[in-house]
C-alpha cells in the first residue's frame, strides 16, 4: 500500500459546516429581527390589498412617502428637536432617578417618604400629567421635559433601588472589612453591583422617553416628530404617519443600539448564560 | 511578646431571637493572639463563630467586653483600623466586575495608594500565591482554588497586623484545600502576622494552629489546647489524635444539635 506524503491532509469532516452553524448562531439577534421584519412586511402586503389605501397604504406607497419625508429639510429639524428632547429629558430623569433610588435603598427614613411618593406618581394616569404640564408650564420644552421626567424617573429609581438592595451581603461584609468611607462603599461596591439593574432601568426608561416625548410633542408642543405625526393624522395621511413612525423607530433603535454596545463593553466581566 | 489581639469577656446579645426574646450569640469569650501566633477557633455550626468574626471585623460592636487589635477597637476606631486587619472568607468574595489585579489591590485602593504602587504590590502578592500571568483575568475565568488565592493575596497586600481566616478553605476539595492551607501558612509565617483561623474542621485546626480554642454554645471558650510544644514531640501523631479526641468530646458534650 503506497502513501503520498506530499498530499495535503483533508480538512476534518464537517469542520466547515460546524463553523457555519456557529456563525449562524452568533447572528441569532440579526436573524430574529430580519424574520420579524419580513413577517410584518408580508402581513402588510396581504392586508394592504384588502383595505382602502387611505386607511392602510401599500408598501410601495409607504416607501415613496418615507422617501418624500426624508427629502424635506424640516424632517431633520423635527428629528433633531425630538432627539434633543429625548436625550435631555432622559439625562435629567436618569441622574435624578439613580440618586433617588440609591438614597431610598440606603436610608430607611428617606425610603419611608419616597416609596409612597413614587407609588403616587405612578398611580396618576399619563394623560393627567400631560394636561397638568400644559396648565403648569407655558414653555413648550418644559412641558415635554416635565412629562418625560415624571413618567420615566420612577422606573430608574425603582430599578436602582432594587439593584442596591440586591447587593450580596457577603460582598458588603468583605468591602466593609476594608473600611471604606460611605462614598468609597458606593464607588467600590454598591454602584458597580447595582449597575446591571440600573442599566436595565435606563434602557426601559430610554424606550419610554422616546415614546413619551413624541406623545407630549403631539399634545403639548408644536414641533418635533410627534407634532409632525399629529399633522399627518389631521390630514388623514396614513402613509405619512407610517413614514414618521418608521423614522422614530430608526431613531429609538439607534439609541437603544448605542446603549446595548455600552452595556456589552461595560459588562464584559459578566458570564453570560448560554443555552 | 505583647498581644496584637486582645479579646476580653466579650458578649453579644441580639435584640430578639426567633422566639422574640433577647438572644445571646456570644456569652463570654476571652483570648489573646501574639504576632506570628495562629489561634484556631473551633466549634459546631451555629455556635456563634460568625458573630465573633463580625465583632472582630468591627461590623458588629460587642454588647459587653472589649476587643483590641493593635490597641484599637475594631468598631469604635473603625476607620483608624484600615489596613491593620484583613480577612479571608469561606467564599472568595471577589468583586466580579474587577480583574484579578484590581481585586487584589482593592485594600490599597481604599487606603488611597497610587495606582502604580498598588499594582506593583499586588503583583508581588499575586506572584507569591502563584497567579503570575492571571492579573487581567476576571474572577469567572478562574477556578475556585485560584479565586481563593486571589482572596489571600487581597488580604496580605496591605501587610495587616492580623489576618482572619473564616472557614477560608471550607468549600474547596481536600487536595486543593491542603495545598492552599500550606501556602497560606507559609505566608503567615513569613510575614509574622497574628492569625485567627475560624473553622469547624478539627483536623484543619490541628494542622494550622499554635493554639486551638473550642467554643460551646452560646459562644464561650470551653477548652484551650496549646500545640506548639507537643507538635515538636516525636509522638506528635499520637498526641494529635489525643487532642482531636479531646476536642471532639468537648464539642460533643455541648447539648445542641
Amino acid at each position: 500500500m503506497s502513501c503520498d506524503a506530499t498530499k495535503p491532509l483533508p480538512a476534518p469532516v464537517g469542520a466547515e459546516v460546524r463553523r457555519y452553524v456557529r456563525w449562524v448562531g452568533s447572528q441569532r439577534d440579526t436573524l430574529g429581527t430580519a424574520i420579524v421584519i419580513a413577517a410584518v412586511l408580508l402581513a402588510w402586503q396581504f392586508f394592504g390589498g384588502l383595505i382602502p389605501k387611505y386607511i392602510f397604504p401599500t408598501i410601495p406607497t409607504a416607501i415613496a412617502k418615507f422617501q418624500d419625508i426624508l427629502t424635506l429639510n424640516g424632517t431633520y429639524v423635527a428629528v433633531g428637536q425630538t432627539l434633543i428632547r429625548i436625550l435631555g429629558g432622559f439625562a435629567v430623569s436618569a441622574s435624578f432617578g439613580i440618586l433617588f433610588g440609591v438614597l431610598m435603598a440606603m436610608s430607611n427614613g428617606f425610603n419611608f417618604i419616597a416609596r409612597p411618593f413614587i407609588r403616587l406618581i405612578m398611580g396618576v394616569p399619563a394623560l393627567t400629567w400631560v394636561l397638568l404640564g400644559v396648565i403648569w408650564f407655558k414653555n413648550m420644552e418644559l412641558r415635554v421635559w416635565f412629562f418625560m421626567f415624571i413618567v420615566t424617573f420612577p422606573i430608574t429609581a425603582l430599578n436602582t433601588y432594587d439593584g442596591v438592595r440586591a447587593v450580596p451581603f457577603e460582598l458588603y461584609q468583605m468591602t466593609k472589612s476594608l473600611r471604606p468611607t460611605t462614598a468609597g462603599l458606593l464607588r467600590y461596591l454598591i454602584i458597580p453591583a447595582a449597575t446591571p439593574f440600573i442599566f436595565s432601568g435606563l434602557r426601559l426608561s430610554l424606550s419610554f422617553s422616546g415614546r413619551i416625548a413624541v406623545f407630549a410633542e403631539a399634545i403639548a408642543a408644536g414641533t418635533g416628530i410627534g407634532a409632525e405625526m399629529m399633522l399627518t393624522n389631521q390630514l388623514f395621511d396614513t402613509a405619512g404617519l407610517l413614514g414618521w413612525t418608521l423614522i422614530l423607530i430608526v431613531v429609538l433603535s439607534l439609541m437603544d443600539g448605542i446603549l446595548e454596545v455600552i452595556e456589552r463593553r461595560w459588562f464584559k466581566w459578566r458570564r453570560e448564560m448560554k443555552d | 511578646m505583647g498581644a496584637v489581639v486582645d479579646v476580653q469577656s466579650v458578649r453579644k446579645v441580639f435584640g430578639s431571637g426567633l422566639d422574640g426574646n433577647p438572644f445571646t450569640a456570644v456569652k463570654d469569650v476571652t483570648f489573646t493572639v501574639a504576632a506570628g501566633e495562629v489561634v484556631c477557633i473551633c466549634g459546631k455550626t451555629g455556635c456563634g463563630k460568625s458573630t465573633l468574626v463580625n465583632m472582630l471585623l468591627g461590623i458588629d460592636p460587642p454588647s459587653e467586653g472589649t476587643i483590641r487589635i493593635d490597641g484599637l477597637s475594631p468598631s469604635a476606631d473603625f476607620m483608624k483600623m484600615r489596613g491593620k486587619l484583613a480577612a479571608v472568607f469561606q467564599t472568595d468574595r471577589l468583586l466580579p466586575w474587577r480583574s484579578v489585579i484590581d481585586n487584589a489591590a482593592i485594600g490599597l485602593e481604599v487606603a488611597g495608594v497610587a495606582k502604580e504602587d498598588r499594582y506593583a504590590q499586588a503583583r508581588v502578592w499575586l506572584t507569591k500565591v502563584g497567579l503570575t500571568g492571571w492579573e487581567h483575568a476576571y474572577p469567572h475565568q478562574l477556578s475556585g482554588g485560584m479565586r481563593q488565592r486571589v482572596a489571600i493575596a487581597r488580604a496580605f497586600v496591605t501587610n495587616p497586623k492580623v489576618i482572619l481566616l473564616d472557614e477560608a478553605f471550607g468549600h474547596l476539595d481536600e487536595v486543593t484545600a491542603h495545598k492552599l492551607r500550606q501556602d497560606c501558612m507559609a505566608l503567615i509565617n513569613e510575614s509574622q502576622t497574628a492569625a485567627i483561623v475560624v473553622t469547624h474542621n478539627i483536623t484543619e485546626a490541628l494542622e494550622l494552629g499554635t493554639r486551638v480554642l473550642v467554643l460551646g454554645k452560646p459562644a464561650r471558650v470551653i477548652s484551650t489546647h496549646e500545640l506548639v510544644d507537643i507538635r515538636k514531640r516525636p509522638d506528635w501523631a499520637i498526641q494529635r489524635d489525643r487532642v482531636r479526641s479531646d476536642i471532639f468530646r468537648n464539642i460533643d458534650s455541648e447539648s445542641f444539635g
